[in-house]
This record gives structure tokens, C-alpha cells and sequence, in this order.
């Protein structure tokens, strides 16, 4: 072992080399030991609940209980959800990304700030703000109501607490891409007489296009998963509100078999993004 | 189709401050040292950075004025970049990139690409219209570049430090090329360069910047004879002869012959020799190893800074640099009879590809006298 070996020679070299008042140095265990052992524990903590899932599930009764139509009906309604949620996410979130990356206006860190709060607030607040703003009671509730349209406790409610809590993370994927491309390719599209507009469309996004994709990957993985929010917003309904993880919430009280098997599919989707998103982070970490 | 241009930049610790003239179908080549301003003269003309003062005038157009808020933007100018990084769009074609600047003018796709492949084609390209610029090798980029900006029908041409990127080989090959482009092009062009070879082979004008200023300029050779500053003599001071090359000796046009020692040249050739590298002597040198041994006179004599720079009529026509201590040992002054040697190696070659393009060339027997 290189550490037996440098401990045999290290206290020959360091008495002919440095003055006696200094201490000797002593003898310590490698970095590896130091570092490894909890490495193990955090890798076996991240790992534990998955092996817990897989060994538990009900194999044999899979393809039943997936049958069910209230399964089917939970995984339609969250996949649905989900895909509206990341698609105004990109028509709006793009723009702003765009807004934030490229202009420069007063409050302009503030406003980031803003947009980024939702990617730590609990889901929950968000929630609750959401009532309180699109709510029947809430600031723009009379306003929707005068035209007929209730959004809490619907299904494009869930579309909506899922796009806020879901929406930031494509917007910082997309700003940070907007902000990492240098301008030089829209001088240059200048230059040969192009207006902004066309800079816009025929160079700008087809050079962050990955980004966007990558960014509403994560948006759609994000809004997937969403709780907090949903169930605050709009509720617990079977077949309207109810999305995949309240679903397995629920079920985990009347029937844990059924809860494990609609774990597995968010399990299954989940590792089917992280193959998509394969290319930017199963990577290890390079100097840019 | 003219450029006149009073250009004045101010941003935190720099200024530029310059005026800038050329004519169509004239190449003004702009020299200077790294932060010199030459970028940002460029850009300004571009108007990819606004002018604090001044005005630009191009082809009788006031296209920026801040004094009566006048300022077209850089797509409505109709002023031609190359980029010293090419800029070639990565996810585009060579094609689409040449026919970019078309299609953003309205032209029909089928149209634009059509055009695209024919400047493609005139910069030696064919067959590479469908490569993305990763495919390119520095050499194929840089025409890429070149057609890309030519074929918008600029009425400007601009070139930042079009060959710093390109291996010397490349180099000789692009410059050459370069050189028949510009003479084909109709309007005014720049050249931001620090390189004096690319300076005095492809320029017919020099404007010297240094610190956003303007220390000198004119044409080149009544640069390179009377160089404003030490830092001029260094950077304008190469002479440049033009001739045939055959079996090692080269043919200067305009009489001479100059023996280089590269046999593998033969044809049209660029000699290029440092005027530090040119031997004086008073007196008929008695055999040396010098290959290169003829009699001249000293046109003229100018002091800058710790050399003098000596311009000998002579064929061929060369300028020297020799100490203020040399001429007063050797007691040299105008009109006096010298002897000039060259050591063969000292002399660097380049093949020269388009000589027929260069109106200038028959008349360039010396530094472009």
C-alpha cells in the first residue's frame, strides 16, 4: 500500500530535512478512508428507497393493477398535465429568459431573483398564493369569474401549479445559455443586413436549442412530480386534479400494492429523463 | 463609392480617435499594436459600437451623425465583416452560410443558395457547399468568410486580422488569394492586420493606430522610408520584392537578381527581406559568403530613434537600417556610391499566386515604390 510505504520513509526524510523545534508529522489515515466511508453512506442512503421500491413491488400483480382505469386515468391526466404545463413554460419562459439574459433594465437582479423563487419555496406557499391570486377570493378571481372561467379545483389548474413551480427551470437552463453564448454569430448576422427578428429565428435558437430541450426535459420531470402545489391548488379529484403522485399518496392508505405500482411508473418516467438528459450531466463534471 | 469617416469612441480607459478615409476600390490597411484601437475602429465603422462624436460617410450617405441623432443600424448599413474568429454560423452549411446574407435581404431561398455556390466556387471551394464549418480547415473557413461577406453586396469591405488564424503554409496560399478578391472588389476595403507582410502585400494605404490615435499614415513605401517612430521603422520596415523565381534566383521585376537559395520555387515569388538583414559597405566587398552582392546609391538617409533607416537606389531598390555610429564612421550621406550585400538566408519566399490581379505589380520594383 502507497500509504505503508510513505509512512516507512516520510520520518527518515523529514529528520535530515527540517529544524528540530518542528513537529514531526504525523501519521494520517489516506483520504480515501477519511472521504470514502461517508461517500458509501450517502450513496447507500440515495440508493436504499429505489432497492426498497423494486423489492417490494408486487411483480406478479403488475400488469392488473396497472390495468386499473384509475390508474390509467392518473397517469393520462399527469402526463397531460405535465406536457401543457412545460409547453407554456417554453412559450412564455423563453421570452422571459430571453428578456432577463439580454436586456439590461433597472430591478433587472431583483426580477431574476423573482423568477427563481419558486425553485426554493415549498410548494405549498406556492399553493396558497396561487388561490389567493386565481382563486374565487383571490386578486384576479372576480376578474375570471366575470368571464366564466374557475381555475382552482380543475384540471387546468394542476396545469398552472404545475408551470409555477416548474416554469424556472427552464427559464435559468435557457437564460444560462442565452448568457453563456457570446453575441458574436448575431454581430455577425448583423452585419450581413439580417434584422433582429430573423437574428432571432435563424441564429439565436437553433445555437441554444439543446438548452431549451434540456431545460424542458427538466421543466416537464419537474412538473411531473409536482404535490405541494397541485393538492393546494386544485385539489385531490379523481379524474380532473388527481395527477400521478396524489394518486400514490392516496393509495398508499387504501392500497399500498397499488401506491408501489404507480411509484414504479414515475420511477420508470423519471429514469427515461435522466437517459434523455444523458448527454448533459451523466457526464463527469469537465473544466469549460 | 467612398469612405469618410471622423470616428471618436470613448469608454472607460480608452479612447479612439481617428480619421479614416478611403476611396473604392482601394484597400487601407490599419496597423498597430495590440490595444490599439484597430478592433474597435472596425466595429465602430460597422456600428456594432456606437461613436461617442464624429460622423461616418459612406458612398455619400451620412450613416452615423450622434450631433443630429443620426445612426443606421449595423444590418442597414450594407458594411461587409470578416471576423478574425470567421464567426461561420456552426449549425449552417457553408452554403447557408454564404447565402444568409441574401436570404436575410429577401432573396429567394433557391436564389440565395444558388449565388452561394458561385462564390463558393470562385474562392476554390466547390464540392465543400454542404460542410458545416467544423468540417472546414482554417484555410477553407476563412474563404467561407470571405464569400460569406462579399456576397451581400457590400459597400464597405472590413477584415479584422483576416490570416492571424491560419499556419504559415495556409497563410502564403490565403494572402495571395485574398489579394485577387480585393481586386475584384469595388468599394473601399480595411484591413486590420499586424502583420506588415499582410499590410504590404494587400494594402495600397497605411494608417498607422496606436492608443486610438492615428501616428502616420500613407502609402506604404513613403512609410516605410520615412516611419514616424522607432515603433513604425519596426512594424512598416520589410522589403518586399516581386519577381520570377527559377532554380534558387529569383527575377526581381524591375531589374535584379536575388539569389535565395530555395530551389523549390519556381513562378511568380515574393521575396521578403528585414532591412536589419542588409549589409553596407563604402568600398567593392572582397569575396564573402554573402550570395547577394550589388552596387547602389543612398537616396536617403532618416534618423528614427536608435537606427537609421537608409533607402538605396539600387536594382533591386532596398531599404536598409544601420546605426547613427555606422554613418558616421562610414561618413554616409545622400547621393554617396554603396555597396549592398544579402546573405541568401536571410531572404524568406513565397510563391505568388495572383499577380496578374494586382494592377500595382508591374510597377512594385522595390518596397512598392
Amino acid at each position: 500500500m502507497t500509504s505503508g510505504a510513505g509512512a516507512s520513509l516520510t520520518p527518515q526524510a523529514t529528520d535530515s530535512l527540517t529544524s528540530p523545534d518542528r513537529p514531526r508529522p504525523r501519521r494520517r489515515p489516506s483520504l480515501l478512508v477519511v472521504l470514502g466511508a461517508p461517500a458509501a453512506i450517502a450513496l447507500a442512503f440515495l440508493l436504499l428507497p429505489l432497492i426498497g421500491l423494486l423489492v417490494r413491488a408486487p411483480w406478479r400483480g403488475l400488469p392488473q393493477l396497472l390495468a386499473d382505469p384509475s390508474v390509467r386515468q392518473a397517469l393520462r391526466l399527469s402526463l397531460m398535465s405535465a406536457t401543457l404545463a412545460t409547453v407554456f413554460s417554453l412559450m412564455v419562459g423563453v421570452p422571459l429568459a430571453w428578456v432577463l439574459a439580454r436586456r439590461r433594465f433597472p430591478g433587472r437582479r431583483l426580477v431574476r431573483a423573482l423568477v427563481l423563487l419558486p425553485l426554493v419555496l415549498p410548494p405549498v406557499v406556492g399553493g396558497v398564493g396561487m388561490l389567493y391570486a386565481f382563486g374565487r377570493r383571490g386578486v384576479l378571481g372576480p376578474a375570471l369569474g366575470a368571464v366564466g372561467i374557475s381555475l382552482p379545483f380543475s384540471t387546468a389548474g394542476v396545469v398552472l401549479a404545475e408551470a409555477f413551480v416548474a416554469m424556472p427551470f427552464l427559464v435559468i437552463t435557457v437564460e444560462g445559455a442565452l448568457a453563456g453564448s457570446d453575441q458574436r454569430y448575431e454581430e455577425a448576422a448583423a452585419t450581413l443586413g439580417a434584422s433582429d427578428w430573423t437574428t432571432f429565428r435563424r441564429i439565436t435558437l437553433p445555437l441554444i436549442g439543446p438548452s431549451v430541450a434540456a431545460g424542458a426535459v427538466l421543466c416537464f420531470a419537474r412538473a411531473l412530480g409536482e404535490f405541494g402545489a397541485t393538492i393546494t391548488f386544485a385539489g385531490n379529484l379523481p379524474g380532473t386534479t388527481q395527477t400521478m403522485p396524489l394518486a400514490v399518496y392516496v393509495a398508499l392508505e387504501t392500497n399500498p400494492e397499488a401506491a408501489l405500482a404507480l411509484a414504479l411508473v414515475l420511477l420508470a418516467v423519471s429514469i427515461l429523463i435522466l437517459v434523455a438528459l444523458r448527454e448533459r450531466w451523466l457526464r463527469p463534471a469537465q473544466p469549460a | 463609392m467612398s469612405l469618410q469617416a471622423r470616428l471618436r469612441v470613448e469608454r472607460a480607459g480608452f479612447t479612439l480617435d481617428a480619421d479614416v478615409h478611403a476611396d473604392a476600390g482601394e484597400v487601407l490597411g490599419v496597423l498597430g499594436p495590440n490595444g490599439a484601437g484597430k478592433s474597435t475602429l472596425l466595429r465602430a465603422l460597422a456600428g456594432l459600437v456606437p461613436l461617442t462624436a464624429g460622423r461616418v460617410e459612406l458612398a455619400g450617405e451620412v450613416i452615423e451623425d450622434p450631433a443630429v441623432g443620426r445612426r443606421l443600424a449595423p444590418q442597414d448599413r450594407r458594411i461587409g465583416m470578416v471576423f478574425q474568429d470567421y464567426r461561420l454560423f456552426p449549425h449552417l452549411s457553408a452554403r447557408e452560410n454564404v447565402a444568409f446574407g441574401l436570404r436575410s435581404a429577401g432573396t429567394p431561398k433557391a436564389d440565395a443558395r444558388s449565388h452561394a455556390d458561385s462564390w463558393l466556387a470562385r474562392l476554390g471551394l466547390t464540392g465543400l457547399e454542404g460542410r458545416r464549418p467544423n468540417e472546414l480547415s482554417g484555410g477553407q473557413a476563412q474563404r467561407v468568410a470571405l464569400a460569406r461577406a462579399l456576397s451581400a453586396f457590400p459597400r464597405l469591405l472590413l477584415m479584422d486580422e483576416p490570416l492571424a488564424a491560419l499556419d504559415v503554409a495556409t497563410r502564403a496560399a490565403v494572402r495571395s488569394e485574398l489579394r485577387g478578391q480585393l481586386a475584384l472588389f469595388p468599394g473601399p476595403a480595411l484591413l486590420v492586420t499586424h502583420d506588415s507582410l499582410d499590410a504590404l502585400t494587400l494594402a495600397d494605404r497605411l494608417l498607422i493606430l496606436d492608443d486610438g490615435r492615428v501616428i502616420q499614415a500613407g502609402p506604404a513605401a513613403a512609410i516605410a522610408q520615412r516611419p514616424g517612430s522607432p515603433y513604425v521603422a519596426k512594424l512598416v520596415g520589410l522589403n518586399l520584392l516581386r519577381g520570377t523565381a527559377a532554380a534558387g534566383v529569383i527575377q526581381v521585376d524591375g531589374g535584379g537578381l536575388l539569389v535565395t537559395g530555395d530551389s523549390s520555387l519556381t513562378g511568380p515569388a515574393l521575396a521578403v527581406l528585414r532591412p536589419s538583414s542588409v549589409l553596407l559597405q563604402t568600398t567593392a566587398p572582397h569575396p564573402s559568403s554573402a550570395r547577394n552582392v550589388w552596387p547602389g546609391r543612398l537616396a536617403a538617409l532618416e534618423t528614427i530613434g536608435d537606427r537609421v533607416r537608409v533607402t538605396i537606389a539600387s536594382a533591386p531598390q532596398l531599404l536598409a537600417d544601420v546605426t547613427p555610429q555606422a554613418v558616421a564612421e562610414m561618413r554616409l550621406s545622400a547621393g554617396d556610391d554603396v555597396w549592398v550585400s544579402v546573405k541568401a538566408t536571410d531572404i524568406d519566399t513565397y510563391p505568388d499566386i495572383y499577380p496578374g490581379l494586382d494592377p500595382e505589380v508591374d510597377e512594385s520594383g522595390g518596397a512598392r515604390t
